[in-house]
């Protein structure tokens, strides 16, 4: 974090004509060697989120009880294991260090500085991600001698293989180092242009690192300090609630470090599609610095209804939380308005016409577009959770996977597909194949989605529970609120086939494109126009990310050092459990 | 900073907004009472013998007033003790605190239909009071993945008639 | 929102889950009233195919533990990936032999699936380490018996009782009663793919035969023109990769000169629907509800 220097210096903009230096042509001939970074991250990304479909379908057709042949009701957790895992920390990690690389070096006009540090950084993703990943799969396969059915959320004491913790570990570190990476490019563009604003894409990239650093210290003490020493005997036993808190202190921002690439995308590219531009880059900055602020302070929403917290504690947490829905409200009115402006700059009109003269077509507008409205979908379930006692309603309950396939998995992943779109062909210099395909592809997966994750939402209303193989009991029995249960899980098993078709369309036009030739016209542009009311007018505090950051830290440690040191009074170590396997 | 004056109203309402759902669950806290689970169960220093813990008593159900009861549960791979093999028997019109532990893995604790729902985090115990008023049967879930038998975990609560309940204390 | 809150519960509930059983080949504890057709020992007790899922422990023989006064069973023994075996699974004894059950881990019983009428009846209640329960057989047969929290693991056990007694019987092929009225409680789908009827087979063989048909001859046509787009495309600009012109606008409007007045009302509505349905779920779906947690 050494390069952040604020911006306090006097007013000397250069009129540098940023739309000229960005044309210098496409992103993969400016820059060979980050447009082949990304290359590699985005291929992980979307091969992991393949897989992750493939996953999800057996998921819900076992759980619902359509068919039960792909896998038996044990292995199902080990599914759900791979499921959890490659979303947490392969598709989205991979998928945010790659956009951020473009971001860095498209917004900086410069190319990343110690490539070696690149090149290490990247080894260590795909190392830990291998390990993690093999060593989840090992439950599928008899040749893998590791086991780690603990879902992606490793609650003590069910104990996976010392591998898998490991593999995790990697992957946070690798992370750290991506995040070094922007920070000493950004530190040798500060030299080079001294009390320039920050440009607006690298300053998001920045902010999120900065509240990932805070974060993800929680889950790097969890797994180095505790589980890795527990799960190879060195230490017998480990206090599962102290864990678990921690976990949960990285387990709500980590779902922002998901969320923000798709906020990026909204406020960067998404007004671009639609023909317009940003309406206001300063309230952009003030959004991503309340993220980095109140992300972090929020972690034990999760654990509303855990034993051994108290009340206060939790009380705290809900506040945070639901303020935090400040910067997703204002985001909402910045980018429809943005869109706005693109559709009246196209020639729409009317008070709700100019919807209709928006891009439809472009699979990179509808895709962002449409993932932004599921995004407002899911902003109701993610308050219900959030409402404190409200909890006692939904929680563990089908609707808290109804929520995050609205939110990462519609805001990240399908905003991830649609940039594909956009992205693959600049970093490829190959033309978009089977656009027909990918024309309807982020509607098939508006419509599959709609049906799962509304069937879910109510599922969890009348209880069945979550991360469950065969929800069906002797004693127990579910009544629907609204609608049977019979048809919620015949709608979940629908919108998990069209869920999947969508995914297998997207990644026809991906491979498809890749596997083309170089050359020709693209069908894509990749210049950024200016926002309409630029920086100039923002004030100056909002680049002095130090503060922000130390405002975070205390924030923080208001929230958590009296809960935390509760837990640890009685000893780090205690009460404690020994290994279980699952 | 230009901001459009729409821009500047909805950041007010949303402002209003935000104030108005946390006042709804300080109403839900305060109105209906409604309390979070906390740390007031207690702790056990040895998770595996919670029964060896003055926090915790031999599972069953306790008459503890006239109209109060104390039900301990262990919720253990894969039932509820008691719960599973025979169900948690309270009388109708009762205050019944539950306290659920395991000496396991992490479980929940859901009665289907109901608002009771709660982690079940080895050496913590889980303190929920409910009011039961009419008979009836209620199914309890265990809504936490607990290993490869976890959906089998289920039990079930029956709410009978006052003068139906006899030999409840201290029941294993 | 209960089971049968106030109704005639215990029947409701008992009929359900015999319905249920009944109802769905792919429930764990389907077929508990069915025999499986096979010459298998135990009538494939131990196998894939019944509820359960196969025994990891057992391989196929009976310990012959015949000419014993008193055999020993751990109840909990290492197996089924976990402890979660009988050890031995299964044994055959002499009438009057008694036989200790000595739990070796926490939360299991004994569960009797089927036994000779008048025999031993199975011990119900879960038990933890240390525990012993011991019972003399004297009525010959075969007792087949499970753990209840655990038969989803393969924890099963048997006893043959006698020495003439077969562990392999011709046992009937499940009849009709397998049949679901329908009116499974839980709402739970059945199977829509179990391959029981001809017609779904056939169906689904012809959509699965004539959807792949259409899709192969679509993929190679597409393969067909994304060859020769590829190539026209290329030699167009000769090689070079050029980006889109960026698209002209109608108009260019600058900050002041445009009112979001749609995003306006897009934002008004959107916050609408957010503060009912707030409304609805706290007060009528959480607050309606009964019982709640007060303390
Ligand atoms: C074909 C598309 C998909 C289908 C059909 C699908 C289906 C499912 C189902 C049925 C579950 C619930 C399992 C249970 O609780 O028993 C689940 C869990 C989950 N899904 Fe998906 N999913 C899909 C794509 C995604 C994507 C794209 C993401 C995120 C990028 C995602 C993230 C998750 C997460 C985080 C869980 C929770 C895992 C856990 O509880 O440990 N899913 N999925
Ligand atoms: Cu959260
Ligand atoms: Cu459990």
């Amino acid at each position: 974090m050494s390069g952040v220097v604020d911006a306090t210096e006097t007013e000397t903009r250069t009129d540098r004509d940023r739309d000229e230096s960005l044309a210098t042509g496409v992103f993969l001939e400016a820059y060979p060697r980050e447009a082949k970074v990304v290359r590699i991250c985005f291929g992980v990304a979307l091969a992991a989120l393949g897989l992750i479909g493939v996953f999800g379908l057996v998921q819900a057709l076992h759980r619902t009880g359509f068919y039960r042949g792909f896998v038996s009701s044990a292995d199902y957790y080990t599914v759900l294991s791979a499921h959890g895992v490659l979303v947490a920390f392969v598709f989205t990690t991979f998928f945010v260090a790659g956009l951020f690389t473009w971001a860095v070096t498209l917004s900086l006009d410069r190319p990343l500085p110690h490539p070696r540090l690149t090149w290490t950084w990247l080894g260590m993703l795909s190392l830990g991600t291998v390990m993690a990943v093999s060593a989840v799969l090992g439950g599928l396969l008899d040749f893998v001698p590791m086991e780690a059915d603990v879902l992606f959320t490793f609650y003590v004491p069910l104990e996976a293989h010392p591998v898998f913790y490991v593999g995790a570990a990697l992957v946070i570190v690798g992370s750290w180092l991506a995040g070094a990476s922007y920070f000493l490019a950004y530190r040798e563009w500060r030299e080079d242009n001294p009390g320039e604003r920050i440009p607006l894409q690298t300053f998001m990239v920045l902010t999120t690192f900065l509240m990932w650093y805070l974060s993800s210290v929680g889950v790097a003490v969890e797994v180095v300090v505790f589980l890795i020493p527990w799960s190879l005997g060195i230490v017998p036993q480990v206090d599962p609630l102290l864990t678990r808190s921690l976990f949960w202190y990285f387990g709500h921002p980590v779902v922002y470090f998901w969320l923000l690439p798709a906020y990026l995308l909204w406020y960067t590219v998404l007004p671009k599609l639609a023909g317009g531009r940003l309406l206001s880059d300063p309230l952009a900055r003030v959004v991503f610095v309340l993220f980095l602020l109140l992300s972090t302070p929020t972690g034990f929403h999760h654990q509303y209804l855990d034993p051994g917290i108290a009340e206060g504690f939790k009380f705290v947490a809900m506040t945070n939380t639901m303020f935090l829905l400040l910067p997703s409200l204002l985001t909402a009115f910045t980018v429809v308005a943005s869109m706005g402006h693109g559709a009246r700059q196209r020639g729409g009109s009317g008070r709700l016409g100019w919807l209709r003269a928006l891009p439809w077509d472009d699979p990179a507008f509808s895709g962002l577009a449409l993932a932004g409205l599921m995004f407002a979908a899911g902003g109701f379930s993610g308050m219900v959770n959030a409402g404190m006692n409200l909890n006692y309603l939904v929680h563990n309950t089908l609707w808290l996977p109804g929520h995050f396939h609205l939110t990462v998995g519609t805001a990240t992943a399908l905003s991830a597909m649609a940039i594909a779109y956009w992205l693959v062909p600049q970093l490829t210099g190959k033309r978009l194949r089977f656009h027909g395909l990918a024309v309807v592809q982020p509607y098939l997966w508006f419509v599959g989605m709609t049906l799962m994750s509304n069937a879910m939402h109510r599922g969890g209303l009348a209880g069945l529970p979550r991360r469950t193989a065969e929800p069906q009991y002797d004693q127990v029995s579910f009544e629907g609120v609204v609608g049977t249960v019979g048809e919620m899980q015949l709608q979940i098993a629908v919108g998990a086939v069209l869920l999947f078709v969508s995914l297998a369309l997207f990644l026809t036009v991906i491979v498809g494109t890749w596997l083309g030739p170089r050359g020709g016209q693209l069908r894509v542009n990749g210049d950024i126009p200016e926002p309409l009311s630029g920086p100039e007018s923002a004030p100056r505090v909002l680049d002095n990310l130090r503060l922000w950051f130390a405002i975070a830290v205390v924030l923080v440690v208001l929230a958590y050092a009296l809960p935390l040191w509760d837990m640890v009074a009685d000893g780090v170590f205690q009460p404690g459990t020994p290994p279980l396997s699952p | 900073m230009e901001v459009h004056r729409y821009e500047k109203i909805w950041i007010g309402i949303s402002l209003l907004v935000i104030v108005g759902w946390i006042a709804t669950v300080v109403f839900g806290a305060v109105g209906p009472g409604i309390a979070m689970v906390d740390d007031s169960g207690g702790q056990i220093a040895d998770p595996s013998n919670p029964t060896e813990s003055d926090a915790f008593r031999d599972p069953g159900v306790y008459q503890v007033g006239e109209n109060e009861y104390e039900v301990y549960v262990l919720a253990r791979q894969f039932a509820f003790q008691p719960g599973t093999s025979e169900p948690i028997r309270v009388p109708a019109n009762s205050t019944v605190t539950f306290y659920v532990t395991s000496p396991d893995v992490t479980h929940g604790f859901e009665v289907v239909g109901t608002n009771v729902n709660t982690m079940v985090i080895p050496g913590q115990v889980a303190e929920l009071t409910v009011e039961f008023d009419d008979p009836g049967r209620y199914g309890i879930v265990c809504n936490e993945y607990c290993g490869s038998a976890h959906h089998t975990m289920e039990g079930t609560i029956e709410v009978v008639e006052q003068d139906e309940v006899n030999g409840t204390e201290g029941d294993t | 929102m209960s089971v049968d809150s106030g109704g005639p519960a215990p029947d409701g509930v008992s009929r359900r889950s015999v319905l249920r059983r009944g109802a769905a080949a792919s429930v764990a504890l389907a077929g508990l009233g069915t025999g499986v057709a096979s010459a298998q020992p135990y009538g494939g007790w131990f196998t894939d195919d019944a509820p359960g899922g196969a025994t990891s422990n057992y391989d196929g023989t009976t310990v012959d533990r015949t000419c014993e006064d008193s055999i020993t069973i751990t109840v909990g023994a290492d197996g089924n990936d976990g402890s979660f075996a009988y050890d031995p699974p299964a044994v055959r004894i002499d009438p009057g032999t008694e036989v200790v059950f000595d739990w070796a881990s926490d939360t299991h019983n004994l569960v009797l699936k089927d036994g000779p009428d008048g025999g031993w009846s199975g011990y119900d209640e879960i038990q933890d380490a240390g525990f012993e329960h011991s019972h003399t057989f004297e009525t010959e047969g075969v007792y087949k018996y499970y753990c209840e929290p655990h038969l989803t693991l393969g924890m099963k056990g048997a006893v043959a009782v006698g020495s003439d007694v077969p562990t392999v019987t011709p046992t009937p092929a499940p009849s009709g009663d397998g049949e679901s009225d329908g009116d499974d409680g839980g709402g739970l789908v059945g199977p829509f793919f179990d391959g029981s009827s001809p017609i779904v087979s056939a169906t689904l063989g012809f959509l699965t035969v004539s959807v792949g048909a259409v899709f192969a001859g679509e993929l190679l046509g597409a393969l067909d023109e994304w060859r020769a787009e590829a190539r026209a495309a290329i030699e167009e600009t000769d090689g070079e990769v050029v980006e889109a012109p960026e698209t002209e606008s109608a108009r260019e409007l600058d900050h002041d000169s445009f009112v979001p007045r749609g995003t306006w009302t897009l934002v008004l509505v959107y916050l609408l629907i957010l503060a009912t349905m707030w409304v609805f779920t706290y007060f009528v779906e959480f607050l309606g509800r009964e019982p709640t947690v007060i303390g």
